[in-house]
């Protein structure tokens, strides 16, 4: 419909062009000329605005001024709420005429007027014939004529009988004049008034010239009058002419003259019968022009007086859809509209202290956001670089938060990831945390301390768990729990070598004590008492048995002392492959032994002696372990960029899944005889050196690495 | 700028103004055929001579009927230039009419320019009278310079009705050209 009413102007000015060409004046008809161009040229005028304010509307289709399209609305409302009824009347009017012109030129008044005029015309003819019968009848009377040629005149014999003549007749007057036209005499109904003499016409001379009579007909003072002249003739000689005026009857001559006039008239209206009709049709548009016009420029101020407020509330609406809320319309009519730009203005303001208070707000919670996500990425290093694992859970028992740290600590999988309830997840070697979480759910008190024993990669971790019950409130609050596990098998270690190395010392200084004196007398009972034993075999039996205990209770105790005592690591840079060399040559009575050197000349930071004690003590075990299978036992190294390793392999019987979580434990052995402590001293001797000792694999192969470092670590305070 | 005023532009009337022109200049051209004219002149006066031209059957019929019939004569002198328009030097218009008097089945042919009249009692005299210019004095000699090129111009209107010598009459006139003719006098 949008589409129509903008191509509408120009359908309309085309329409008009069309109707231009219809109504184009032909050349014949000039008595309405004037108004048919005029007609003509206040189409033109209309057709080009129309034509111009359509390519307007078009044009702006694509700036789309605001209001425009309203405004044309209205204008071509408003002109066609005009134009159809206007149009209507034109047409009504022009049928009206159409058949008011059939009426008026009806054949009977046609024929009515004829006669008429034909009566008026046969009353002046007889007139004429009656006045020319009089001029004979003078021109042949004889003693008229006789009273004319002689002389001298008898002037009162003549006036006498021109006087009898004029009644006789029903003359108005008589004159005679003679060959020089001067007057001889005059006789009147009414009597002589004065002397002067109207002068002779065109046809008294033609009279004097031809003979013959001649009448005609003047109109003087209002009145109608019969003029005729007839020669008189004395001997076939002109003697003289004869004037005789007639008198026409004043009502018959206004009737005839009216009947002419109307005859007239009526004759000039049927002739210009189509020019009448055009003439109206032709007022009747330009009527219809000017009221269309009219009616257009009133449409146009007012739709623009309307359109105004809009077209400046839509540019204001669409300055406020771009953002800019300062916009303001400063002026606005007494009415609704008025009102509703009050209103918009109002609204703007309001917007506007509202996207300020907004824009204020959004600061404060930028600076907020900003502040909290400092403290959260403050929050998430911390987490991240902090030795201790760290886990959240809910009060949903969901995990919120975890840390690399407890990843690490506990072997977590990828199952554990924010949002997983942890229940499912704590199964098996990890069941331990969850009796914690339990125990922290259930207690009392807001806060738990347990240390967990969590058995990982065949090492017992010995954990210290903290737990808070979180209780927050309000809806930024956080209800849940919050659990701290610290790894403190170091510390635990540490604390049981310790007491170890004291109940060592205290034991090695109680029972080496005794035992030297306990060797030396069973030795001396041997000596002295052999000979006089009655049963040598079981005398001997018994001392060596006695000497050997106190042997073996001896090396005990050394190994008790070397725990105990073990002497700080005094390292420094060894060449990896001199300690492999040294192996070699140690145990080179050893054929199942194979052993595989550096290839580079990889240096490690170590004390030497301690670290060939600890290869010493992890080839025995390994050849110990193989000496019935006579499996191979395989020494190798390998380094990387910061660490040298030294691995063992045996292809021995292993070492049962139970044992291997307690290997590195002290006095702890799968042999008869030992005394537990060599790997234990073995791994502290490691971990002084800021490496470690670990079993990769507990059977086929059994497989232990010794890991030192190439360089020098920062050595922290113990 | 008010919308009215935006809509008749200076184009738009520029528009209109070309059109109302072509709209004067073509009926004027558009009838070419026209009657032969002689000039001639005395000591004193130029004179002309012209037609008949063609009365229409239209105006024959309007005198039978009774309706006057004028035919204007506007005979135009101007000096004929080579590079610009021609420069007026007089103009002369003759209004004849004829008034029919269908009682007395005559009528009057008279100049309404100076009211000298006569009767006729015949339509063809009166056509005569009226469609013809004879040794008619148009200009004094004096305001003619010997031996520069003079365009002489006869048009002619017939009018039914009697002639009203208005002050607009002049400007509503869109005579026929009935003879062109060059004037340069010895």
């Amino acid at each position: 419909m949008t589409g129509i009413i903008r191509y509408l102007p120009l359908i309309m000015a085309s329409a008009l062009w069309v109707t231009i060409v219809l109504l184009w004046p032909s050349n014949t008809a000039s008595e309405d000329s004037f108004i048919a161009w005029a007609n003509i040229t206040l189409l033109i005028i209309l057709s080009l605005v129309l034509l111009n304010y359509g390519l307007r509307i078009l044009r702006e289709r694509s700036e789309r001024r605001a209001g425009s399209m309203l405004r044309a609305k209205l204008v071509i409302a408003l002109v066609s709420m005009l134009l159809i009824p206007t149009a209507i009347l034109q047409v009504a009017a022009n049928q009206m005429v159409e058949r008011g012109m059939d009426v008026w030129f009806d054949v009977q008044v046609d024929t009515l007027l004829d006669q008429a005029l034909n009566l008026a015309q046969g009353f002046y003819a007889r007139v004429d014939t009656d006045l020319k019968q009089g001029l004979n009848s003078a021109m042949n009377d004889r003693e008229l004529l006789n009273y004319v040629s002689a002389l001298p005149l008898s002037y009162s014999l003549l006036n006498n009988h021109l006087q009898e003549k004029l009644l006789h007749e029903g003359w108005q007057s008589i004159q005679i004049f003679d060959l020089n036209e001067r007057l001889v005499a005059n006789v009147k109904l009414e009597g002589l008034s004065g002397f002067e003499v109207e002068a002779l016409e065109e046809e008294a001379k033609s009279t004097l010239t031809l003979g013959l009579i001649s009448t005609r007909f003047v109109s003087r003072d209002g009145e109608e009058m019969g003029v005729g002249y007839a020669p008189l003739r004395a001997h076939q000689n002109i003697i003289g002419i004869l004037r005789a005026q007639v008198k026409l009857p004043e009502s018959v001559v206004q009737n005839a003259r009216a009947v002419e006039a109307d005859y007239r008239t009526y004759r000039q209206l049927e002739r210009n019968r189509q020019s009448i009709r055009g003439t109206f049709t032709h007022a009747m548009l330009i009527a219809t022009l000017l009221i269309i016009i009219t009616a257009g420029i009133v449409a146009v101020a007012f739709a623009r007086r309307l359109t105004s407020p809009i077209g400046e509330l839509a540019n204001a609406l669409e300055r406020v859809t771009e953002g800019d809320l300062s916009v303001s319309i400063p002026t606005a009519p007494e009415d609704e509209l008025g009102s509703l730009v009050h209103s918009f203005n109002r609204m703007t303001l309001r917007l506007k202290q509202n996207v300020e208070a907004l824009e204020q707000t959004q600061n404060e919670l930028t600076g907020a956001l900003d502040s909290s996500r400092q403290r959260q990425y403050v929050l998430e290093t911390l987490l991240a670089n902090l030795q201790a694992g760290v886990l959240l859970i809910d009060a949903k028992g969901n995990i919120r938060l975890l840390n690399q740290a407890v990843r690490e600590l506990l072997q977590l999988s990828s199952d554990w990831m924010p949002g997983r309830p942890i229940a499912p997840l704590c199964s098996g070697r990890l069941h331990m945390v969850c009796q914690f979480y339990d125990e922290l759910q259930h207690q009392q008190e807001g806060n738990l301390q347990r240390e967990l024993e969590i058995s990982i990669d065949h090492r017992n971790l010995h954990i210290l768990g903290r737990g808070v019950r979180l209780s927050g409130s309000g809806s930024a609050g956080f209800s849940g729990y919050l659990m701290v596990l610290d790894d403190v098998s170091s510390l635990a270690e540490a604390q049981r070598h310790r007491a170890w190395a004291e109940v060592a010392q205290r034991l090695a200084h109680e029972i080496k004590n005794p035992l030297t004196p306990i060797k030396l007398a069973a030795e001396r009972l041997q000596r002295r008492f052999r000979k006089t034993a009655d049963n040598t075999e079981v005398f001997d039996s018994c001392t060596h048995a006695i000497i050997t205990q106190v042997e073996r209770l001896q090396r005990l105790i050394v190994d008790f002392s070397d725990l105990a005592r073990m002497p700080k690591p005094k390292p420094s840079i060894v060449l990896a492959k001199e300690l492999i060399t040294d192996m070699r040559e140690l145990y080179s009575a050893y054929p199942r032994l194979q052993v595989e050197g550096f290839v580079d000349d990889v240096e490690c930071f170590c004390d030497a002696d301690q670290i060939r004690q600890v290869l010493i003590n992890l080839m025995d075990n390994a050849l110990a372990a193989t000496e019935a299978t006579k499996a191979p036992v395989h020494l190798y190294g390998s380094h990387d960029d910061h660490m040298v390793e030294f691995h063992v392999q045996d292809g021995g019987s292993g070492i049962s899944n139970d044992s291997a979580e307690h290997i590195f434990d002290a006095y702890f052995s799968t042999k008869e005889d030992g005394s537990g402590l060599g790997l234990a001293i073995a791994k502290r001797i490691a971990e002084e050196h800021q490496g470690e000792l670990l079993l990769i694999s507990n059977a086929q192969p059994t497989h232990f690495c010794l890991r030192l470092p190439i360089e020098e670590p920062s050595m922290e305070p113990s | 700028m008010s919308s009215f005023d935006h809509i008749l532009s200076k184009r738009t009337a520029l528009l209109i103004a070309v059109l109302v022109i072509f709209f004067q200049v073509v009926p004027a051209v558009a009838d070419s055929e026209t009657s032969p004219m002689e000039l001639t002149y005395d000591d004193k006066v130029i004179y002309c001579s012209v037609g008949p031209v063609g009365i229409s059957d239209k105006a024959i019929l309007a005198l039978n009927q009774g309706t006057p019939v004028t035919l204007i004569w506007e005979i135009s002198i101007e000096e004929a230039r080579d590079y610009w328009v021609n420069k007026s030097v007089g103009e002369v218009v003759i209004a004849r009419q004829a008034i029919p008097d269908l009682i007395s089945k005559s009528l009057i042919v008279a100049d309404a320019k100076n009211g000298i009249s006569r009767r006729v009692h015949s339509i063809e005299e009166a056509i005569v009278f009226l469609s013809e210019l004879r040794h008619f004095p148009v200009l004094d000699r004096s305001l003619l310079t010997p031996g520069v090129n003079y365009s002489v111009e006869v048009s002619f209107e017939i009018k039914e009705g009697q002639f009203k010598d208005t002050w607009w009459s002049g400007t509503t006139r869109f005579g026929t050209v009935a003879a062109e003719e060059r004037l340069t006098l010895p």
